[in-house]
């Protein structure tokens, strides 16, 4: 079969595609960025899953992707309302800005 | 040497792209420009989805990442009007736009190498389809249908649990993004 994509190929393709979303949480300060890293690293996640389930033939791994769908689309209108609810406080979404249970 | 078939060529170009949209996502300065890198992520990813044989999985991608949730980032991003950040952007001006560059070319290979299979020249062969499944002593063959049966049979609690969890962040999304009614006064 010359026609089939190697999984290795695509393993080494979900783990640059999740060190990109790593590095966007640890770098960045704006929460909305930090959010949409988080989204990247669902979805790297979510290519290995699929991945696999093609190459043994199961399709389990295709519902649990669903499901990591479902979950990142709570994710995101939670964490999105919990950014509005911040900005509204705090008038930024800095992380740097966040400091108002710090003692000074 | 082996040749490199359509369908590698294809991931080849997706890879590429996925890459590129991530970094632009993760390196962007702009909110905004960030969210639209990220759309041309998920639809990078719904491609490769469709490449490897989930097909299913490449629209519902589309439909719920692309239709929902990008349009929920954007509208908040509109909703609280975020100004470019002075972030120390790693990449410089030239850099940005031979990115920007490369994405395009990218992109414009892959429309041309989809018209060839469109128009019947491609070797896009239609992947094998998975385990088939038995269900009232018919062989389900199709590949949407073994993942809906599995779907809706073996895995209907957690589908269940699912839809009520969905319920349970909607009403809290709404409590926690609505305004304090003590703040008001």
């Amino acid at each position: 079969m010359p026609d089939l994509l190697s999984i290795r190929e695509i393993v080494i393709l979900a783990f640059v595609l999740f060190a990109i979303g790593v590095l966007g949480v640890i770098t960045r300060r704006n929460l909305i960025i930090i959010l949409m890293s988080v989204e990247i690293m669902l979805n790297a996640a979510n290519l290995l899953f699929v991945t696999f389930s093609r190459g043994f033939n199961d399709s389990t791994g295709q519902i649990m992707v669903l499901f990591v769908m479902a979950i990142a689309a709570a994710e995101a209108a939670i964490g999105l309302a919990l950014v509005i609810a911040l900005f509204r406080n705090v008038r930024s979404v800095m992380t740097d800005d966040m400091d108002k249970l710090k003692d000074t | 040497m082996e040749e490199i078939s359509l369908r590698q060529t294809l991931f080849y170009c997706f890879a590429f792209v996925l890459t590129g949209s991530a970094l632009g996502v993760v390196f962007h300065r702009n909110p905004v420009k960030s969210a639209l890198f990220l759309i041309s992520f998920f639809v990078s990813l719904a491609a490769t989805y469709a490449l490897i044989g989930a097909e299913v999985l490449a629209t519902l991608q589309v439909l719920i990442y692309v239709g929902a949730i990008m349009v929920l980032f954007l509208f908040v991003i509109m909703l609280i009007a975020l100004r470019e950040e002075n972030f120390e952007s790693p990449l410089s001006n030239i850099g940005r736009t031979v990115i920007v560059a490369a994405l395009s070319l990218a992109f414009t290979i892959q429309v041309l190498l989809l018209l060839q299979i469109r128009s019947g020249k491609g070797d896009l062969n239609p992947a094998a389809a998975p385990t088939t499944a038995v269900q009232a002593g018919k062989q389900l063959t199709d590949a949407s249908q073994v993942l809906s049966v599995n779907l809706f049979r073996d895995y209907l609690l957690a589908f269940e649990l699912i839809s009520l969890l969905l319920l349970v962040a909607v009403v809290g999304a709404v409590m926690i993004a609505k305004r304090d009614r003590r703040q008001m006064e």
